[in-house]
């Protein structure tokens, strides 16, 4: 596990490196730390988190681990423990609230329940659209709209600039 | 006796309403909105949206006719160039090899005092200090909204002219999402060609250039077979009208709400075949949602906060006994 995060971070050497890689390659355990590593990096940094695979995956790899450190056992045998402790989980855990921390803005930590059930995908509702620059496609629209706009002809100076200011991604 | 001093007790409310907004601030908006209309200009300024900033080149002549001649070209990141002549809006994107034509993109709607009237309703408007901008003195003044469906403006104007010489728009919290302010500028001088002259007409027409038009149908006071249920407070219905569009096949509905200051369009056309997610999207002030109602793409965008946009697509539905666009 640490040769993943030095592998992360870009300290190893090539061939290191390499043999690292090749590891993530084989080992299905492995390759979840790897993800769980970017999810965390993810929600350090804010961005949105991708974690529902991860999770369900580090879930599934938990669920067939020999040694469980859960403190109570699954009601259905076959189902993934929703309480396990192991490492793989509690990072994914660790990575669904700093997600939902750094995403709110709160720092509080949820309790443990709650963080279970983030680990389930949801639909994100309409009310929290996060908006995205403009990508330069609505580019008809701008031209269209600048033209109608009273407030254009208010200030009267280059009614024109926020056409023009878009991106040259115009001629698609 | 009595009975009088009801009455002017009645009317005290009003008048310090219009307190608010006195004459001389109006005044100044008046000027501002005429400013281009009048006045020959030339000069560099800039444009800052987002975490962006950009320099343009602008050069503005106007003839006793009403006709207007204006040049606007980036400075940095890729070439653009926009040339207004009157009633047609031409820009040139060299680096993607394309020409945008709007026949009729400056035909707007002419600054009435029924529309400085409209603003007043919806905005008080605030004379600040006097300032300096691009070596000329101007006289700030603000535009407050009533409510948050709508942006504050400020502009800095010179004093002799009335023209804008800095402009801001404001978020709910106070933040600038969108700024202009001339760096250099000359006021006044008589027409020189070269200054409004296209760099890339020539090349364009020579290389075969991808044209698109945006361009009105026939009626332009149609029925786009669309109705806004209840529009946001304050905003009115200016136009609706069928157009068609570069890039979109058939006609596209445009209908357009106003509060006098801000504009909010709706454009409708036919889904294709996968129903698009919600999405907000932001150039500047100008918030754009877009979504699919009632198996059409919807687009709704407007200088104002991404909630009035929003608000608008709510409301919007197909009229009842319409024919609507397939």
């Amino acid at each position: 596990m640490d040769k993943i995060s030095a592998l992360m971070d870009g300290e190893l050497d090539g061939g290191e490196a390499r043999q690292a890689m090749s590891r993530l390659k084989d080992n299905d355990e492995a390759r979840d730390v790897w993800a769980a590593y970017h999810v965390i990096g993810d929600a350090m940094r804010g961005d949105v988190v991708p974690a529902i695979n991860v999770s369900q995956r580090v879930m599934a790899t938990v669920a067939q681990e020999p040694t469980v450190l859960a403190p109570r056992r699954s009601l259905r045998p076959g189902r993934p423990l929703t309480y396990a402790l192991s490492a793989a989980a509690s990072i994914s855990a660790m990575a669904v609230v700093g997600w939902m921390a750094f995403s709110t803005g709160n720092i509080a930590n949820p309790p443990p329940v709650e963080v279970a059930r983030a680990v389930a995908p949801a639909v994100q509702p309409e009310a929290q659209l996060v908006s995205s620059p403009s990508d330069g496609l609505m580019n008809e629209y701008l031209l269209a709209h600048q033209g109608v706009s009273p407030s254009n002809s208010l200030h009267g100076v280059a009614p024109y600039i926020r056409t023009v200011s878009i991106a040259p991604a115009a001629g698609r | 006796m009595k009975f009088w001093w009801i009455l002017v007790l009645g009317f005290l409310p009003g008048g310090a309403a219009a307190d608010e907004t006195p004459r001389e601030a109006q005044a100044l908006l008046e000027k501002m909105a005429e400013a281009s209309q009048k006045v020959n200009y030339s000069g560099t300024f800039i444009f800052q949206h987002g975490g962006k900033v950009e320099t343009s080149r602008i050069a503005h002549f106007v003839n006793p006719a009403g006709g207007v001649l204006e040049r606007l070209e980036t400075l940095d990141g890729p070439a653009r160039e926009v040339i207004r002549s009157n009633d047609q809006v031409t820009c040139y994107l060299p680096g993607s090899r394309v020409v945008l034509i709007d026949p009729r993109g400056s035909r707007q709607f002419p600054v009435q005092v029924e529309q400085i009237r409209e603003i007043v309703q919806h905005y008080r408007v605030v004379k600040g200090e006097l300032d300096r901008v691009a070596g000329l003195e101007c006289q700030w003044v603000a535009l407050l909204p009533n409510d948050a469906l709508r942006y504050a403006r400020r502009f800095c104007v010179e004093v002799e002219t009335g023209l804008p010489l800095q402009s801001r728009t404001l978020n709910e919290k106070n933040q600038t999402v969108e700024a202009f302010a001339f760096s250099t500028l000359n006021i006044g001088g008589s027409f020189r060609r070269e200054l409004v002259q296209s760099k890339y007409a020539a090349t364009s027409t020579k290389q075969n250039w991808r044209v698109d038009r945006t361009a009105l149908t026939a009626s332009d006071s149609g029925d786009s077979g669309w109705v806004v249920q209840n529009p946001p407070p304050g905003f009115r219905k200016m136009m609706e009208l069928r157009r068609s569009m570069s890039g979109k096949k058939g006609t596209v509905s445009h209908l357009v709400f106003s509060d006098g200051m801000a504009a909010v369009s709706i454009f409708i056309e036919p889904a294709a075949k996968s129903e698009r997610k919600p999405a907000l999207r932001h150039q500047g002030a100008v918030n754009i949602y877009s979504s699919t109602i009632a198996g059409h793409i919807v687009t709704v965008l407007g200088e104002t906060p991404a909630e009035t946009v929003m608000r608008f697509a709510r409301a919007l539905e197909p009229r009842a006994n319409a024919a609507v666009l397939r």
